[in-house]
């Protein structure tokens, strides 16, 4: 993986010297709130419903297993013994106190951590395919251009108080694992007949109380282009981008009111006006950084492949469910779920932090990524080496075999820890948690993508899913909008209201009766949710839940 | 900080040092327990709330100082109108993390 260089450390200690210093200053009375409001949200430092909230930022979702170990510390020492992670590939601690945060950031800082841009109208944290570098379908390694994109972003002095925040994702690989599609801009790099990269690049994705699909700006953009491109796309967001109502400051409005091809004129005119002094480098520097991954990447040699003809049926099921394709023969990609039945998604306790960090020691060559689905990936496991890992999952409460199925499900926090929620989004997980995997054990639901959020604002993606809830607030009351449909993939689409809401107590009733409907509808096994829903539409689905209800 | 209640409200906010919720007693200090808040009753009362968390927030004592309204009556209960003050007040009703 990538290591920082010598500046970027200086940097980050720098930085959390003077969040040091304005925490002191906090304290003292010499800042005032108001004062002190935007710096520490440029810190990541919130303000919850019930207490600080600290977001750390994963850089693509790439840990290694000392930083994973530093959180679990963190976790244990500064806050309630666990963290949770994020839709975008961050961790967050729900309950840091302001006094400990400057140490925090000292600790992040010794494994090249931090917790810069996690917050505010900045481009947050570059989001990436959690196989890049070792998935089997990949064109070309995502992290090296994510990487480029993290350094080009950080503090940006042109770019750190756009109209609202921005959120960037980028793919290197046929299936579209990382949701680029719904993103402000998404990027998807493929190689040209040559074997170099160029870039396909979407504008305008996002979900929220608007959700949109990005459409495609430009395609085969080459490596010296792109940076170039992304400058300028930025900066004609952040002229004509609106200030005046941050409900509609996304880049997605700007180009739904200019119309993609004006704004793409616009872009052209930027760009052909843009000094390309600060890119000439840009060519030499992402080599570097392949270099850097390259290097810190061993050498896999083909090895034996698994034999699950002798495996008990558990460890089969978690091969068939949690292991993907790896570009290396007899080498395995580990997806670890972090939603055990009726467990809270995405939470993780400072111990199994620490026993994850040992696993990947042993079995992932100290090397892990977060999911933006809020899972765990062990990118490089030996085939034979899956049944111990699985073991050692098992016994920290990380074994469950229910990657990709409809009880892997993604949950924002919610109003238990949110100040902007207006629902409870992680009871609500629990109970249709407990609900899936009783389905599942019995039938072959196949794939199934259900989210939740607990607001529009969405967070919990569920624009995105198949199988969406969305909590809201009715009349002081906790009520559930249901969508179906959407799909987060290369094909990504809104999913569609199914019709009133429902009573939380309702939620798993009518969740059963949508699945219900699709194992009878589908044509076969290998016909997914989405594409049942797609042929048959809304009707028998809404049929089924309130006919007769 | 939002204007007055009219009606029956306390006065919350989070600590400054460390966040935790707290509200504003009878005897003038703030407390985490619910039950120790000050319940203020009819415009003069609230707006002396108002001004109570405004200066605290003055003095780096709370942060977010703001009025909960509760349930009308005569009662001592302090049960929110809003649900959202609900679940601020109970905390997260679920159990922290996975059980390994």
């Amino acid at each position: 993986m990538y290591h920082y260089d010598h500046h970027d450390q200086s940097f980050v200690e720098a930085r959390a010297r003077e969040f040091r210093n304005q925490v002191e200053r906090r304290l003292a009375g010499q800042l005032t709130e108001d004062e002190f409001k935007p710096l520490r949200l440029q810190n990541g430092l919130y303000l919850q419903l019930h207490a600080y909230m600290l977001r750390v930022a994963i850089p693509y979702g790439e840990l290694n297993s000392q930083q994973l170990r530093k959180l679990g510390y963190i976790a244990d020492t500064y806050d309630k013994g666990y963290g949770h992670f994020t839709t975008r590939q961050n961790i967050q601690f729900n309950w840091p106190k302001l006094v400990d945060t400057p140490d925090i950031l000292d600790h992040l800082a010794d494994v090249q951590m931090h917790a810069i841009q996690t917050s505010g109208n900045c481009i947050r944290n570059v989001t990436s395919d959690p196989f890049a570098g070792v998935a089997a379908d990949e064109f070309i390694d995502p992290r090296p251009v994510s990487e480029l994109m993290r350094q080009w972003s950080m503090l940006h002095p042109e770019f750190a108080f756009l109209p609202r925040k921005f959120k960037f994702a980028v793919t290197g690989a046929a299936e579209d694992r990382a949701a680029i599609k719904f993103h402000d801009i998404g990027i998807w790099a493929k190689a040209d007949a040559a074997g170099e990269p160029v870039f396909d690049v979407y504008v305008g994705g996002g979900q929220g109380r608007t959700p949109r699909v990005a459409k495609l700006f430009e395609s085969a953009v080459p490596l010296i282009e792109l940076m170039p491109l992304l400058d300028a796309m930025l900066r004609v967001y952040n002229l004509h981008g609106r200030r005046d109502n941050k409900y509609k400051a996304r880049i997605k409005i700007l180009v739904e009111e200019l119309g993609l091809e004006n704004y793409r004129d616009e872009v052209r005119a930027e760009l052909a006006n843009i000094d390309r002094a600060p890119f000439v480098s840009v060519e030499g520097e992402y080599e570097r950084i392949c270099n850097a991954f390259e290097e810190g990447t061993p050498e896999m040699s083909p090895e034996k492949a698994i034999d699950l003809k002798t495996a008990t049926p558990a460890f089969k099921r978690w091969v068939e469910s949690n292991v993907a394709a790896h570009r290396v023969q007899g080498w395995a990609i580990a997806q670890i779920s972090v939603k055990p039945k009726g467990g809270i998604p995405g939470d993780v306790t400072g111990a199994q932090m620490r026993a994850l960090a040992d696993l990947a020691d042993h079995y992932s060559r100290g090397e892990l990524r977060i999911t933006h689905r809020q899972n765990v990936v062990f990118p490089y496991v030996r085939a034979t080496d899956l049944e111990a890992l699985y073991q050692g999952l098992s016994a920290i409460g990380l074994g469950e075999d229910n990657i990709g199925e409809a009880s892997d499900i993604i949950a924002c926090p919610g109003l238990d820890y949110c100040a902007l929620a207006t629902a409870r989004s992680i009871p609500v997980a629990q109970e249709l948690s407990t609900m899936l995997r009783a389905r599942e054990a019995a039938d072959d639901l196949g794939p199934i993508s259900l989210n939740i959020s607990g607001c529009i604002n969405a967070c919990g993606h569920h624009h995105a899913a198949n199988i969406g809830i969305l909590g809201l607030n009715k009349a002081e009351k906790e009520n559930y909008q249901i969508t179906l449909g959407g799909r987060s993939d290369e094909r990504a689409s809104v999913g569609e209201i199914l019709g009133p809401g429902f009573a939380q107590d309702d939620v798993p009733g009518a969740v059963s009766k949508i699945i219900d409907t699709y194992l009878r509808l589908r044509t076969g096994e290998q016909e997914r949710f989405p594409d049942t829903y797609a042929r048959v539409g809304k009707e028998p689905f809404k049929e089924a839940v309130y006919v007769g209800a | 900080m939002p204007a007055a209640l009219t009606t029956k409200a306390i006065l919350t906010a989070n600590d400054v040092r460390n966040g935790d919720v707290v509200f504003w007693t009878a005897d003038q200090v703030w407390s985490a327990s619910i039950d120790d808040a000050l319940i203020g009753y009819g415009k003069e009362e609230t707006n002396a709330l108002v001004d109570e968390g405004a200066r605290a927030e003055a003095a780096n004592t709370v942060v977010g100082a703001y009025l909960v309204a509760l349930q009308p009556g005569d009662t001592l209960a302090r049960i929110p109108v809003k649900m959202r003050e609900v679940r601020r007040l109970a905390g997260p009703s679920i159990d922290f993390a996975q059980a390994a």
